[in-house]
């Protein structure tokens, strides 16, 4: 079983340069896959504006930073598939409640 | 329109749906749709590479097993990213594997992947920019693959889907 290190995970964390400067932060964990297999899991929090509908153009744009990724993960022989998964910071960041 | 571009069109309404709050039910199907516009547009143009027009065609296109063409893209997406891993697969390519068709591997290993999560794992909450990002990403690969199906690495990969390419060089 491959053990992903402390040493390694911070090296994953840090962005690649030249990547897209809308990134506003990388979340690296392993998880099982639908066979049980641990893959590498990379989530890409995204800023700013994004489209409000699906293009190729936005895919192209998504999929640059997933091939980094993963080149990077190949770089550091991390046996593992990895899963990039994009989501924009408003829908993770930790709602506040509103008190009078 | 063929079943993959309409499966794509179907997945892109999905992801737009209730501009304001989304329902989970459109993010997973949306997900899931995207995936199987991919997998719908490699096999039918792999069951044509192999059958051509005839009418064994729809037979073959249904003995395309999802697992199958998973093991087949990681394959063709490891010998581009990592070449001399696997010697024994890498004989039936051309190395190197072009960028275009490892961004389509990869994608369809990451489609299946999520189409797995939207529609088995209820612990997992989809976003909308993660409906966009699969739905806008498959967009890509059907834009990447007419380029690359003709190509001998395209078929290598078409073949190795199929089971029809041995690990035995």
């Amino acid at each position: 079983m491959y053990v992903l290190t402390q040493e390694v995970v911070a090296k994953l964390q840090r962005l690649p340069p030249g990547l897209d400067p809308a990134i506003s932060r990388l979340d690296v964990s392993v998880q099982p896959d639908q066979n049980g297999e641990d893959i590498l899991s990379f989530r890409v929090v995204l800023k700013g504006d994004l489209p409000e509908t699906a293009s190729a153009d936005f895919g192209e744009r998504l999929m640059r930073i997933a091939s980094a990724l993963r080149a990077r993960a190949a770089q550091l022989e991390v046996p593992m598939f990895a899963l990039v998964t994009f989501v924009h910071e408003s829908e993770v960041r930790p709602r506040t409640s509103k008190t009078a | 329109m063929t079943l993959a571009g309409d499966l794509l069109t179907q997945s892109a309404m999905l992801a737009a749906q209730d501009p304001r709050r989304p329902k989970q039910a459109s993010l997973r199907r949306s997900v899931s749709t995207a995936y199987y516009s991919l997998f719908h547009l490699l096999v039918d143009d792999a069951a044509s590479m192999l059958v051509g027009g005839s009418r064994l065609k729809a037979a073959v296109a249904r003995s395309f097993e999802h697992a199958a063409m998973r093991v087949a893209a990681t394959k063709v997406a490891t010998a581009a990213r990592r070449p001399g891993g696997n010697p024994q697969f890498e004989a039936h390519l051309r190395l190197p594997v072009s960028a275009g068709l490892q961004q389509v591997c990869d994608l369809f290993v990451e489609l299946q992947e999520l189409r797995h999560r939207a529609d088995y794992d209820l612990g997992v909450k989809f976003t909308r920019v993660e409906a966009l990002a699969a739905v806008s990403q498959a967009e890509r690969a059907h834009r990447l693959w007419p380029r690359e199906r003709n190509s001998h690495n395209g078929k290598a990969f078409v073949l190795a889907s199929a089971k029809l390419l041995g690990s035995r060089g």
